[in-house]
């Protein structure tokens, strides 16, 4: 027998507030990895979040572990699942208030810039950056909004490929990373948080966020750090 | 210009972070509702003070035409970790009605309209967006127990449906007050991100420019 035996090797990942998954051990077929929208409009020069004036390192923190963990995903044959956050051109699906917003902060969605223009759907700064691009089979998800399930198939998409657990990377923690996360709990799904994988545009809301999982028992199910989640995966991979 | 400029009425906004509230500049009560949110589980310790804010809040609301909503929340994770279901949250089981808003708004004579969610978030498993819709309700004022918890994901859930979201700051109570800050600070990000939050006496003074219905007719 292989060290390397999936059907052996019991996978579970010590996390906070509880040892992750609460059921037993995680099967890569079962077991998705999804990325955040990491975008050039979130995590690149002259995107929205640059525009808007916030310190770029602080969305940028989680790509190099976030890359670690997506080969290992690969290598292990999990489920990997990116997505973006961008409008369609004549924005017809973004609502008044969410454009008015944006211009009032002087990045308005639809606006020429640096990037083309800012979170419209083909555009450079709609781009996922090279280090966590997507390959060939990988699924994305386009949303017009902060959750990556409303007005999106990736509820299907993962009830069809049999996913029932689910590990979070992405920007930005406090936004569309934890509106997703809520949303996946509600709908059911097991779900894992990588500390190290997530940043925010405010140090403390990136802080309160992980917080705002580990209440009440894990209320939005655990938080981890990729390494933890690295040395419970039955693959091996670079280290840093 | 935005609808209702071309009236001699006042206009009134709420004097909200980071923008005066409702964006669309007119604080309208027929198309605003007051959002109590909860999930069921979990009765915040010396709510009373938040809770005399909420029921005036509610009571402003209803007054002008508003609609008040109570949330009655059984979310998947806590009926698996404790057993709560809908019929004991109603008081079926042996504790009585679990914490939920509703009796509080019934016992002040509040009328409302409960609406019973799956969820942490009071759009999951629940008719609310139908019923927000079928009401004309584009405008939603936010609060509960659970500022941080069910509170703010039906703000997340409310937002990316498009309505314009007003967190109460103090007609909520946290469930850890260490990250009342943090839930009212990251709405205020990139703009407004999730909408804007004020307190309820900013939202009662805006309210209390407002003529009621009989004395507008």
């Amino acid at each position: 027998m292989t060290g390397l035996d999936s059907s052996t090797h019991e996978v579970q990942v010590e996390a906070n507030p509880y040892q992750w998954p609460y059921n037993g051990s995680l099967d890569p077929a079962t077991t998705a990895l999804i990325l955040i929208d990491w975008q050039a409009d979130f995590c690149g020069p002259g995107g929205y979040v640059d525009r808007m004036g916030y310190d770029l390192n602080l969305t940028r923190a989680g790509l190099e572990p976030t890359a670690r963990v997506l080969a290992a995903f690969r290598e292990w044959g999990a489920h990997v699942i990116h997505t973006r956050e961008g409008h369609r051109p004549d924005l017809s699906d973004c609502p008044p208030n969410k454009l008015w917003r944006s211009k009032q902060i002087g990045a308005g969605i639809g606006d020429a810039g640096p990037c083309g223009r800012i979170l419209v759907r083909g555009e450079p700064g709609w781009e996922i950056v090279p280090e966590v691009a997507p390959i060939e089979g990988e699924l994305i998800i386009d949303k017009p909004g902060k959750g990556a399930f409303y007005a999106t198939d990736l509820d299907l998409l993962l009830r069809t490929h049999g996913v029932t657990h689910i590990v979070f990377t992405g920007i930005t923690t406090d936004v569309c990373v934890h509106t997703t996360m809520r949303d996946a709990n509600d709908r059911g799904y097991e779900c894992l948080l990588l500390s190290d994988c997530t940043g925010a545009t405010d140090p403390g809301n990136y802080e309160a966020a992980l917080k705002m999982v580990t209440m009440q028992g894990g209320v939005f199910g655990a938080v981890a750090s990729s390494e933890a989640l690295l040395v419970a995966l039955p693959v091996q991979v670079a280290t840093a | 210009m935005n609808a209702g400029t071309a009236r001699s009425e006042v206009t009134v906004v709420v004097p909200a972070t980071p923008y005066e509230w409702p964006f669309h500049g007119a604080l309208t009560p027929a198309r605003t509702a007051l959002v109590a949110c909860c999930d069921s589980s979990w009765r915040p310790a010396g709510a009373g003070a938040a809770d005399a804010v909420l029921i005036s809040l509610a009571e402003a609301v209803v007054a002008l035409g508003g609609l008040v909503v109570a949330v009655v929340a059984t979310p998947a994770r806590q009926a698996r970790l404790t057993g709560l279901t809908e019929a004991t949250v109603l008081g079926a089981g042996p504790g009585g009605p679990a914490p939920t808003p509703a009796p509080l708004f019934s016992a002040a004579g509040i009328p409302t309209l409960t609406v019973s969610a799956t969820g942490v978030s009071a759009f999951h498993g629940s008719p609310l967006d139908d019923l927000l819709r079928m009401h004309g309700r584009t405008d939603l004022l936010l609060a509960g127990w659970g500022l941080e918890g069910p509170v703010h994901s039906t703000l997340r859930a409310a937002n990316d449906r498009g309505y314009e979201c007003l967190l109460v700051g103090d007609a909520s109570i946290a469930h850890d007050p260490t990250l009342t800050f943090a839930a009212l600070d990251m709405v205020r990000h990139s703009g407004g991100i999730f909408g804007a939050y004020a307190n309820a006496q900013e939202v009662l003074e805006a309210l209390s420019q407002i003529p009621t219905p009989v004395e507008a007719s």
